[in-house]
């Protein structure tokens, strides 16, 4: 061994000795926060990237392209009566002669604000609920689930039906249908991240210091399990958004003249024989945007948790 | 065991008590009544109408007709289609939407297993990759798109199959087509994820070390493991099919449930969407409450942890 180091041709002078000195204790980088790291992660994925500029230009459609197309979304013009796809009226017209391009826009605003509507409403509810039934457990803890135990098993139909039949048909009551049915699957999985969470030793310490059982929730608990609620408000968009697309589709959902992408389909569906492009061009948009939020959802899931990823 | 089956069907029982209580009173806090949508109708015959079906009676007092009638499995007659029971139209229309919803399910349940374990067994080469995008695409295209497609492909272009209606074989291919669809689609990525789960697993090491072929791990160890998660997902299936199933009946004018339902919705016919709902609801909880059931005889790990 000795040998081996006199005959190396390593010297002690090649070794320079560290200062010591005050400034051992800077961090050379700058310290990246969760998010930071997970948009570092998420920048590399092109699928996530590409999902994301495409949501981003339909949001910025619905906003803006009502505003800036000449033909308003109900005005009718009987004179132009399903015409196809034109340099006047890029999407068509429909039987009514109303333009469509204006029409899928302002539906897209209908649809996105349901999709989001739809996912946060039921996502607060769900986590409050969730969080309260599993950290004080015991009774609260016993009666919260037991109503869950009965209320998923009554079909999302029976409480979608009956809601839009008692608050009438719009987009109001179709984010409180499903908000109303969507809770509980929220409220399971947060009570279950709640138990595993609240012996912890940073729920423990923030107990010894005196925070009250509220605080412990927002600020000890909900920090960890928001990643997972993230990601799983990714997928409970494009499912309110093809809710919508089903209830207006079955005449349960918004009516004419206001609009939303399932009401453009199902008024296309009844005359696509004739003219295709009524039911397509509306069929499409919501396909690929339903897609977009699968497949950024699942982009997303995998920035957050490499270990997820296969 | 024997506990765990009692308390599901004292859950099952309050289930269905609680949709029919809780159909009933929210239907007839509807504003307007069932006849207020027909043509004018004079107020005396509006009158004799209300009373002749009991609904001028005090909402209790109809509320307990309603359930001991429900009791002996009595839904009463359709306001809107006179003298027709609600009994009868069930029973007339509800075996072609269950053929309909088993036809596709016998469709979806092999097909989408069968392409699950394809996609993992062929992991990371082409096939892997259209699985995986058919799956993807197939979750993401609403139903209504898939029949319109379907049948405007299928059968206006290439004339393969009948446009619409209900009369034969060759009119089920393309409902059933459309209906398995989604059911395929999301099966394909389950199972997928499932087997690769499973692959992981100590008992698919220990068979690996035992020296079993790659054939034998496959069949006897992760397929039958990776199946059971995919049990209790059929409860939640079988809603799916049958809310699909509305608009399949729709596009492809089929003489189901579901046009009833849709237009007794729509029409306020009381008894009608009562008696669907509460129809409709049952059947849910009863395909759950066996599914459950089955999945705790299929896997004895649930039975101990419940």
């Amino acid at each position: 061994m000795n040998e081996e180091v006199k005959n190396s041709c390593v010297s002690a002078s090649d070794f320079v000795r560290v200062d010591r000195g005050m400034d051992s204790d800077v961090i050379a980088r700058p310290s990246i926060s969760y998010w930071k790291d997970v948009w570092r992660r998420l920048k590399t994925d092109k699928v996530a990237i590409i999902c994301m500029v495409y949501l981003l230009i339909v949001i910025a459609m619905a906003v803006l392209a009502p505003l800036l197309s000449q033909y308003s979304y109900d005005s009718t013009n009987l004179s132009h009566l399903n015409e196809g796809p034109s340099a006047a009226h890029w999407f068509g017209t429909d039987q009514a002669g109303r333009d469509l391009w204006a029409r899928i826009w302002v539906g897209a605003r209908i649809s996105l604000l349901i999709g989001f509507g739809g996912a946060v409403v039921p996502m607060i509810v769900g986590t409050l609920i969730g969080g309260i039934s599993g950290y004080f457990g015991g009774w609260v803890d016993m009666v919260i689930m037991r109503i869950i135990d009965v209320g998923a098993c009554i079909p999302d139909l029976v409480y979608i039906t009956l809601i839009m039949l008692f608050l009438g048909a719009g987009p109001g009551s179709i984010v409180i249908a499903i908000a109303i049915s969507g809770w509980m699957g929220t409220a399971r999985s947060v009570r279950g991240r709640m138990l595993q969470f609240k012996n912890r030793e940073f729920v423990l310490a923030s107990r010894t210091l005196g925070g009250s059982g509220l605080h412990q929730i927002f600020s000890s608990i909900l920090p960890n399990i928001l990643g997972q609620q993230v990601v799983s408000l990714t997928s409970m968009i494009p499912a309110a958004i093809f809710m919508e697309a089903y209830l207006s589709f079955i005449g349960l959902g918004v009516a004419s003249p206001m609009t939303s992408w399932g009401q453009l389909a199902q008024t296309g569906q009844k005359v696509f024989r004739q003219y295709p492009y009524q039911l397509f061009i509306p069929g499409v948009i919501i396909s690929v945007t339903i897609l977009a939020f699968y497949l950024f959802g699942n982009s997303l899931r995998d920035a957050m948790d490499p270990h997820l990823r296969n | 065991m024997k506990k765990y089956i009692l308390q599901r069907v004292v859950i099952s029982l309050v289930t269905v008590w609680l949709i029919a209580t809780c159909s009933f009173f929210l239907i007839h806090a509807l504003p307007g009544d069932p006849f207020s949508t027909e043509r004018i109708m004079s107020v005396e015959t509006k009158e004799k109408m209300l009373a002749y079906y009991g609904l001028d009676r005090p909402i209790l007092e109809q509320y307990g007709t309603f359930m001991k009638n429900l009791l002996h499995g009595d839904f009463g007659y359709s306001l809107k289609n006179p003298g027709q029971s609600v009994n009868g139209i069930i029973a007339e229309k509800f075996p072609v939407s269950a053929m309909l919803g088993i036809m596709s399910w016998l469709v979806s349940l092999p097909l989408g297993l069968l392409f699950g374990i394809l996609a993992a067994r062929k992991h990371g080469t082409a096939v892997d990759y259209g699985l995986v995008a058919f799956s993807v695409l197939g979750v993401s295209v609403p139903v209504f798109i898939v029949a319109s497609l379907f049948q405007y492909l299928f059968a206006i272009k290439l004339g393969w199959f009948p446009v619409s209606r209900w009369r034969g074989w060759s009119y089920t291919v393309l409902p059933v087509l459309t209906l398995s669809f989604g059911s395929i689609a999301g099966r394909t990525r389950s199972m997928r994820t499932l087997m690769f789960e499973v692959m992981s697993e100590d008992y698919v090491k220990t068979a690996k070390a035992k020296g079993l072929s790659a054939r034998e791990i496959v069949w006897r160890h992760q397929i039958r493991n990776a199946i059971i998660p995919m049990i209790p997902t059929m409860g939640m299936e079988i809603v799916g099919i049958l809310m699909g199933s509305f608009v399949v009946e729709n596009i492809f004018s089929i003489p189901g449930i579901g046009a009833y339902f849709v237009t007794s919705v729509q029409s306020l016919d009381y008894s009608m969407t009562l008696g669907l709902t509460v129809f409709l609801g049952i059947f849910v909880v009863v395909a759950n409450f066996l599914v459950d059931l089955i999945y705790g005889l299929v896997d004895p790990r649930i039975r101990v942890a419940k």
